[in-house]
Order: structure tokens, then C-alpha cells, then sequence
């Protein structure tokens, strides 16, 4: 704290010099200004903590910083320049610098650090033991806290807690003590301190006077730490916390070109993108799993009884370029195009013995087509717009190896996948703006669009929207806008059939298994009565459901409207209601929101502001639920 | 190779690009200038910048801190410079003493007049869909958000910084932003401005989860085992503006995810479990202690679906169970 001190006041004084000596030469201008403060924040460590953007210290206990807004700005014959610093903490500072030499170079640099508390989950629900675990045997849910009690409680050494599932095969030790692993995890701080360069420079060569030269970079880093949480069966289920690792890097580069001649503007960008995860993946034991003839049986699970790396944050690469050109008849009439093509690609390693991959880089490509008019006719303007973009994502297959030590699963396993993201979507839209008076206009518009996804199950969105508004300014002083929206979404996003876990969709599976392969008539008590009310004919069948949390007709309207007496008061009253339904999935969402703003501005340094907004909301929808019966 | 010449036809006009890039190159300014015309003032002709500050003296500091007094000659192209480029041609305001009925004064003109004297120069980069975008549709004119002549001008010319400015208008948006779960705006690590393009549609020329993971890079995948709603829309469970929900989720756990997902069985069980009687299996067995009570399975399995589906946003790793795809590990 005291090096930080000492340095602001170099860093301020040095300023100040320049400022002084800066001013006495005739015919610059230098503008800046100084603020100093302060700022403090008492922190409970609470592990649960819902305060995400701390801006002062990580420290426990009330802490103290100084804070530090300054801004100079240089204005010379052929140079201009600026700068701004807001320091609020050693976590969190600002700074951007500005420049420009005789408007052939233009330069900007902004550098921001911030702090991010991630969630940090306790685990104290996990609690579902269902079994005499002061007896010492198996918990059916467990975390490493409840371990830890039993031992405590107990006496009994962890091993005999855990039981052989927690016996790491490799040394034949126990995998790790639970308490020291839930003290540990606890104790961590899950923080990510993310900072972010950005650079842009525009390079105009007089002699080529038609042609801008841009170039840009982003470099952002994230850096500390997040909680993992991994979920391991053996006879019940294990969910277990512990620190990962950030260490994230994002370096972007951009470089392009715009040229005007005459009515034709043209734009070009290209852009790559690096992110990598540079830390090491989290690891842990995954139990052990029950042998044949309990639940779950080992011939359920993939892997089991070992220490495996989860929790991984794939390294990815996206290359794009985007041409832009636009071309202006007159002051009302233009015209412009654009395609843009982009790919992103992740390498993938497999486990062998567990799962391999046919395609050990996954790639999704995008190519985008898109026009637009703008044109009038006498009073009414038009905005016709449409588009076409289409995302190849990865298609692949992962075969799952057969488990050794099961008669069940004797055969390898391979299943294809397909993107979710891959895609055909044509887009179409008209605007209409009627100016009816000189302060008044009436907007009517209309779109389309059509989602075809490749992947069957999620089907093809058609989606219609109208759109009328009106904006008056009845005087100087008092003006309002009133707008509806009207939606009919055929078919939206939706997952079909698919409620039951892991039953298997029969439009689209093997219809010899899952759901499509039962027939409740064939199930019979001992008695031959079918009628008795069975899992498999009471919920299978619910098990069968759509659902989705998508609209398939959407009502909205607005009314805001603004009286400003003067230019530095003003008072805004408002309503927003809209109105989301889909019958299929029995959804229906009502949202209210009406509010009011004042803004008053004595000074130039003073602005007021008091507002108030209610936000009503209220969601039913379908949702399935299997009952255990035994 | 991006483009590439592949027939006869397609070598000539290869051949001809370099003679149309000449021909463009000598479509200046000054010819854009004619084609796009701005509202007119009849019979006015330009007197030059020189003239205006006579009167208007006390706007030349000002300017001289504002791009538009510091452009360079190159840069016009041969178009007219200084006040008159904005306030059209002069003469007969200045021949009438001031007369303001013969200059051009944008707070005075409609949004597509105001529209028509900015896009003279400004068709580039960001501002090239401006005709298309909701606040020009919405009647908005440029001078709604921007001042020429402020005497401490700030970037982009702005009236207010962002978001105050953008608030000004979507005050619902200003509430959200204070929502318990929100982007880090009222902290001052963004801007509105970082996501919206408010002269066109959002900062980014694909769908929207390409701007989400401009930022969130680490959901960008393509993950091994995804999740088709993350691959969809983002917005399918997030509201970017700002939530009750944790992680500006939509709606809290487990409803969020019970709108498409079937539930666990356990979470409508109870952990009141009694050992098998042995000799009958109908009767009544021994009834074990729980030290977690009778409702340990409901909380674990109907607090929060992501405390074991943690990798929600996709995984390169299969889950435990034989179908992989639980996106638990």
C-alpha cells in the first residue's frame, strides 16, 4: 500500500509538470483535470458471496484505498493527444491514451484490470444419504464435508468411510483424505483478475487519400482461480469441490482497409483469434464403481476407480473476413452488401481404453450473405434488408470402448454427433417510416426469418414479426413514442419428446428401444390386471413430452413518454407489457414493467437522477418429473 | 488462396480491377459532394470559413478541440471544408445580417435531413447501416446523441457519456443494469456501447453468440459433448441486461432447466429409507438414521442442476454414465 501511494504522487506530479510547462506555449490548448479520493469496503469472506465486482481489496476486514481520476488533453497545430487514468484499487484501474499526428496516424491505446468473484458453492444441500451412514456404510449422495462429519463422528478412519471405493487402485492407498480436501476447497478464494489491452490504429497516407489503413490488437488475460465441481458414482453419487486454475489468454489482431471513392465505400477486416487455457486441467479420483449387481452396475460406467482430468477449458483458434460495400445514389437512396466468412477450430485429444474421436480437430465454419436498400418515396422512407448465413459445424462420431470387466457392454459403442449450431437461416425484412408531420412519424415493419437447423431434432423456426410505432413531439417540450410488436413463431426451438432422461426420442432412435419399444399394455400384475397404475404406464407416457422454454406467439407494447421543461430537467414515464405463449408446451409468460425517471442537472458537474421501475413477471410452464416406485 | 482466377472471363476483369480502382480513386469528394445532395438553400453560395468566424469567433477554441476543426485537407477529397460542409453555403445568411431562415441548422431539421448532411462523409466502418438500424428507424437524428460545438467535447462528440446517455432513453435498461447478477456497467468495465452498435444492430456481422464469445472465448467451443440451447441462442437461458438470477440466468435453478429437462426421480423422494424386513418384503423394514433428514434427496437434486452438470456450456470430457453426454466432468 505504501509503494502505491508513493508512486501516485510521482505519477501526479510528473503531470502536473507537463501541464505547467505545456501551458505557456502559445497557441496550444491543454485541458485536464484531478480528482483524488477515497474508497473503502469492509469484506466477509463468505464463500457464498454475491458481491461479483469488488473494486476494492481481496483482503478480509474494512480496507481503504485511494482513488484517482485524471485526464489531460493536448490540443497542438498538427498533434493532438489524450490520456485518462481512473485508479479505484490495485485491482481495479483504468487508462486509455489517445493520439494524433497530423491526421495521418491515429492511435488509441485502453488498458482496464478488474476483478471478478466467481460463485463458490458450499455443497450444504448435497446431503441426500439415504443410508445408516453412522453405521459406516455408503452414502448414496455424498460430498467430502459429510465424509468428514462421519469421521469425525465416527472415529473410523476415512477407508473404512469410503470403503474400498475410495482406494486408489495405483497405490493402494486411500485417494485423499476428505477432510483436508474440504478444509482446502473451503479456505480457496475463487477470484479471476481479467485484464484487457486494446489497441487501434488508423494510418491515412495523403498521396492515397481514398484509402484508410486500420490495424487493431486485443490482448485479455484472465488469471486466478474458480471452483470445479466433479460428480463420480459408485454406489450412490460423489460431488466434490476444488480450485481450478485460470489462466486464460486471448490475443486478437485485426487489419483492414476502408476506401471511399466517390459514392462507393468499401471495407475490409480481417481478424484472428487465439484463446488458450494455459493452466493445467483439474484432476480427481472418480470412486470406484459397485461391481455387477449393484447400483449403478459397473457395466453403467465409462471409467471408474482411477483419477481422471475434468473441468477443461478448450483452447480454440477463429480466423474471419469481412467485406463491406456501400454505394450512395443520392442523399436518400444507398445501397450495401456484405459477406463474411469465419472459422473456429479446437483440437481434441481422447482417452484411449475409455473413448476415441474420428476427428481430433472440430471446426465450425460460418459464411454470411447480406443486402440492404434504403430509399424514399416522397414521404415515406423504406428499409428492405435480407440475408442468407450458413454455420457448418462439426459432425463426428465418439466410440465408447467395451468395459472389460462386464458381460453387458462386450462391443464397442460408436455414436454420431452432429453441431446444434449447424444451420441455414434466411432472413427478410421491410421497414416503412411515414413521416406524417414535421415532429411525427408512423413506422411500419415487417420480418422474416427461417431457421433450418441441420440436426432433425431441433427442427426448422419460421418466425414472422410486425411492427408498428408512432414518435410525436407534441412541442419542444413534451414528446412520446408508442410502439407494438407482434411475433408467430412456427415451430421454436424445442427439444421433441424429450423429457424422459436418456429414453431415447422415437421420431429420431432406434425405435427397438427406449420409450418407442414399451407398450404399457404388455405389463401386467400378477393377477393379469393391466389397469394398475405402473411407472410404465402413468409416466413413461409424460415422459414423452415437448419441451422448451420458447414462445410461439409473442404480444409486446410500449408507452414512453418524456417532458423536459427545460434543458437540464427532464422527466420520463413509462410501460412496457409483453406477452409470451406456446400452447404445445402449456407455456405462458406475463411481464409488466412500468417506470419512472427525473433528471435534473444544476451544474455541469452535477446531474441528479432519481428513477423507480417495477418489474412484474410471471412464467408457467410444463415440467415432468418422474415418481419413484420403489 | 481467397480468390482465385479460374477462367478467361474471370482473368480479364482481374486484368481490368486496377483501371476501375484508378477510375474510382478520381471520383472525389468534390463529385460525392454533388451526388449527395443535403437540403438546399437557394441561390446561396459559399463564402468560406474565414467569414463565419467573424460573427462566430467564440466557436473556434471550441473547434480546434473537436475532429471536425482539425480534418485535414487530404481527407476531404476535394469536398467543401469548415462550417459551411455542415451548415451549407453561406452568403445569405451572412447578406442577411445573421439571417438564420438562410443556413442550415441540424436541431432544426428532420432525422433524414440531419441524416443526409453526416453521411456525407460518415458511410464507413460502424456507421454503414446507419439507415437500417432501430434508432434511425425510430426517427432518432444524429443530433439526438451528438453535439458539434460542446465546449468540452467528448469522444465521439457524445452528449453524455455512455451508458448515461443511452440511459437516458432506456431507463429499463438503467434498472437491470443494478439487477443483484449484471454485466460490470455500473462499475465502469463496460459500456453499452461494447455490445450494441447504436448506428447499426450489435458489434458483430454474425449471430449474436459470436459477440457473447468475443468476451466469453472459453464457451466458444466446438466442445466434443455440447449443449444444444448453448450452441443455439445464448439467450435462450441468459438476459445480458441483467437478472434476478444468478449468472443472469433467465430464471433460477431447477426451473430454468425443468422447461426442457426432465428431473430427477429423487427430487420427489424421500430419504426416510428403511432396510428390507427380510422374512416378508411387504411388511415394514427397520428404519435407519439419517442424519441429513428427510429431504436430503430434494435439496441435492432440486437446488441446482449445475452443482453436478457443472460444464453446462459443453465439454471435451464424457461424463461417468455409458451415454457420455451428462456434461458433468
Amino acid at each position: 500500500m505504501k509503494q502505491r501511494y508513493c508512486l501516485l504522487l510521482a505519477l501526479l506530479s510528473i503531470l502536473i509538470f507537463m501541464m505547467t510547462t505545456t501551458l505557456v506555449c502559445a497557441e496550444d490548448i491543454v485541458k485536464g483535470h484531478v480528482e483524488v479520493g477515497i474508497s473503502g469496503m469492509d469484506v466477509d469472506d463468505n464463500p457464498a458471496r454475491v458481491n461479483e465486482y469488488v473494486e476494492t481489496s481481496d483482503e478480509d476486514n474494512p480496507n481503504v484505498n485511494p482513488a484517482l481520476d485524471l485526464g489531460f488533453d493536448y490540443y497542438g497545430d498538427d498533434v493532438s493527444a489524450d490520456i485518462d487514468i481512473d485508479y479505484k484499487s490495485s485491482n481495479s484501474h483504468d487508462m486509455s491514451f489517445g493520439a494524433d499526428i497530423k491526421r495521418v496516424i491515429r492511435f488509441r491505446l485502453d488498458y482496464q484490470k478488474m476483478q471478478h468473484w466467481k460463485d463458490h458453492e458450499t455443497l450444504d444441500q448435497m446431503g441426500a444419504t439415504a443410508r445408516d451412514d453412522l453405521g459406516g456404510s455408503q452414502p448414496n449422495v455424498t460430498t467430502d464435508k459429510i465424509y468428514a462429519d462421519l469421521i469425525g463422528k465416527t472415529g473410523n478412519p476415512a477407508a473404512k468411510i469410503g470403503g474400498t471405493n475410495l482406494i486408489d487402485p495405483a497405490t493402494n492407498a486411500l485417494a485423499y483424505d476428505p477432510e483436508e480436501a474440504w478444509e482446502q476447497e473451503i479456505n480457496n478464494d475463487y477470484i479471476v483478475t481479467r485484464e484487457e489491452l486494446k489497441s487501434a490504429v488508423d494510418l491515412a497516407i495523403p498521396d492515397l487519400p481514398n484509402i484508410v489503413f486500420h490495424a487493431g490488437l486485443r490482448i485479455e488475460t484472465r488469471e486466478g482461480m474458480e471452483q470445479a465441481i466433479g460428480l463420480s458414482k459408485c454406489g450412490g453419487c460423489h460431488v466434490s469441490a476444488s480450485g481450478k486454475d485460470i489462466d486464460e489468454r486471448t490475443e486478437e489482431y485485426t487489419m483492414g482497409a476502408t476506401g471511399k471513392f466517390g459514392m462507393f465505400t468499401v471495407d475490409y477486416e480481417y481478424m484472428t483469434r487465439d484463446f488458450t487455457e494455459q493452466a493445467n486441467n483439474p484432476s480427481r479420483f472418480y470412486v470406484k464403481a459397485a461391481p455387477d449387481g449393484s447400483m449403478p452396475k459397473v457395466s453403467s460406467l465409462l471409467y471408474s476407480g482411477d483419477k481422471f482430468e475434468y473441468a477443461k477449458t478448450p483452447d480454440s483458434e477463429k480466423d474471419s473476413h469481412r467485406i463491406k460495400a456501400r454505394a450512395d445514389f443520392s442523399s436518400q437512396t444507398s445501397v450495401s452488401g456484405s459477406y463474411v466468412h469465419s472459422s473456429v477450430k479446437s483440437s481434441k485429444t481422447d482417452e484411449p481404453g475409455i473413448f476415441e474421436l474420428d476427428h481430433k480437430t472440430l471446426e465450425s465454419k460460418y459464411d454470411g450473405y447480406h443486402a440492404k436498400l434504403a430509399t424514399a418515396f416522397g414521404e415515406v422512407r423504406f428499409s428492405i434488408r435480407g440475408g442468407y448465413y450458413e454455420i457448418d459445424g462439426p459432425d463426428y462420431s465418439v466410440t465408447y470402448d467395451k468395459r472389460a470387466t462386464n458381460s453387458s457392454h462386450t462391443m464397442d459403442t460408436t455414436q454420431e454427433y452432429e453441431s446444434a449450431e449447424s444451420r441455414k437461416v434466411t432472413e427478410v425484412g421491410i421497414d416503412a417510416i411515414y413521416r406524417l408531420a414535421r415532429a411525427t412519424t408512423l413506422r411500419l415493419g415487417y420480418e422474416f426469418e427461417e431457421v433450418k437447423r441441420d440436426e432433425e431434432e431441433f427442427g426448422e423456426t419460421k418466425t414472422h414479426t410486425l411492427k408498428a410505432a408512432i414518435k410525436t413531439r407534441f412541442n419542444k417540450s413534451l414528446s412520446g413514442r408508442v410502439s407494438y410488436e407482434y411475433q408467430n413463431i412456427d415451430d421454436p426451438f424445442v427439444a421433441h419428446n424429450a423429457t424422459g432422461i436418456a429414453q431415447g426420442n422415437p421420431d429420431y432412435y432406434d425405435s427397438n428401444s427406449g420409450l418407442a419399444a414399451l407398450d404399457a399394455a404388455q405389463f401386467q400384475n400378477s393377477n393379469g390386471n393391466n389397469q394398475w397404475v405402473y411407472y410404465w404406464n402413468s409416466v413413461y407416457p409424460s415422459r414423452g413430452f415437448d419441451a422448451t422454454n420458447q414462445p410461439d406467439a409473442v404480444h409486446e407494447a410500449k408507452l414512453s413518454t418524456t417532458w423536459a421543461p427545460r434543458a437540464n430537467m427532464a422527466a420520463t414515464l413509462y410501460v412496457r407489457g409483453r406477452y409470451e405463449e406456446n400452447d404445445d408446451v402449456h407455456y405462458e409468460q406475463k411481464t409488466i414493467v412500468p417506470g419512472a425517471s427525473l433528471w435534473f442537472a444544476p451544474t455541469d458537474k452535477l446531474n441528479l437522477t432519481a428513477s423507480y421501475m417495477y418489474n412484474y413477471q410471471d412464467t408457467e410452464n410444463r415440467a415432468c418429473v418422474g415418481w419413484y416406485h420403489g | 488462396m481467397l480468390f482465385k482466377s479460374t477462367g478467361t472471363k474471370t482473368g480479364r476483369l482481374v486484368k481490368l480491377l486496377p483501371l476501375l480502382l484508378i477510375l474510382a480513386a478520381c471520383a472525389t469528394g468534390a463529385i460525392r459532394e454533388k451526388l449527395l445532395i443535403m437540403p438546399q438553400i437557394e441561390g446561396a453560395t459559399y463564402v468560406g470559413q474565414d467569414t463565419c468566424l467573424e460573427c462566430h469567433d467564440d466557436m473556434a477554441e471550441n473547434f480546434s478541440m473537436n475532429v471536425h476543426g482539425r480534418l485535414a485537407d487530404f481527407e476531404m477529397l476535394g469536398a467543401e471544408k469548415g462550417c459551411e460542409s455542415c451548415h451549407g453555403p453561406g452568403s445569405l445568411h451572412v447578406d442577411g445580417e445573421g439571417d438564420t431562415d438562410h443556413i442550415l441548422r441540424p436541431a432544426e431539421l428532420t432525422s433524414e435531413e440531419v441524416g443526409a448532411i453526416c453521411s456525407k462523409c460518415h458511410t464507413d466502418g460502424k456507421l454503414m447501416d446507419w439507415t437500417h438500424s432501430e434508432h434511425a428507424l425510430a426517427d432518432l437524428s444524429c443530433t439526438d446523441c451528438h453535439t458539434m460545438h460542446a465546449e468540452k467535447p467528448l469522444k465521439a462528440l457524445l452528449k453524455q457519456e455512455d451508458p448515461e446517455l443511452c440511459f437516458s432513453c432506456h431507463q429499463e435498461m438503467q434498472a437491470k443494469s443494478n439487477f443483484p447478477s449484471h454485466h460490470p456497467i455500473k462499475e465502469g468495465k463496460m459500456k453499452c456501447g461494447d455490445c450494441h452498435n447504436p448506428h447499426g444492430e450489435l458489434n458483430t456481422h454474425e449471430r449474436t453468440n459470436d459477440l457473447c464469445l468475443s468476451c466469453h472465448t472459453r464457451y466458444q467451443g466446438p466442445f466434443v459433448f455440447g449443449h444444444a440451447p448453448v450452441e443455439d441462442d445464448c439467450t435462450i437461458c441468459h438476459d445480458p441486461h441483467g437478472s434476478v438470477a444468478n449468472n443472469m440466468l433467465l430464471q433460477n435453478e431447477p426451473f430454468l432447466c425443468l422447461q426442457c429437462h426432465e428431473g430427477h426421480f429423487h427430487m420427489l423422494r424421500e430419504s426416510n429409507y428403511q432396510s428390507p424386513n427380510a422374512t416378508n418384503p411387504r411388511a415394514p423394514g427397520t428404519e435407519l438414521a439419517n442424519p441429513n433428514g428427510h429431504e436430503g434427496f430434494q435439496m441435492s437434486f432440486g437446488t441446482k442442476c449445475t452443482t453436478c452438470h457443472k460444464v453446462v456450456h459443453g465439454s471435451d470430457f464424457p461424463s461417468q454414465p455409458l451415454s457420455g453426454g451428462g456434461l458433468t466432468r
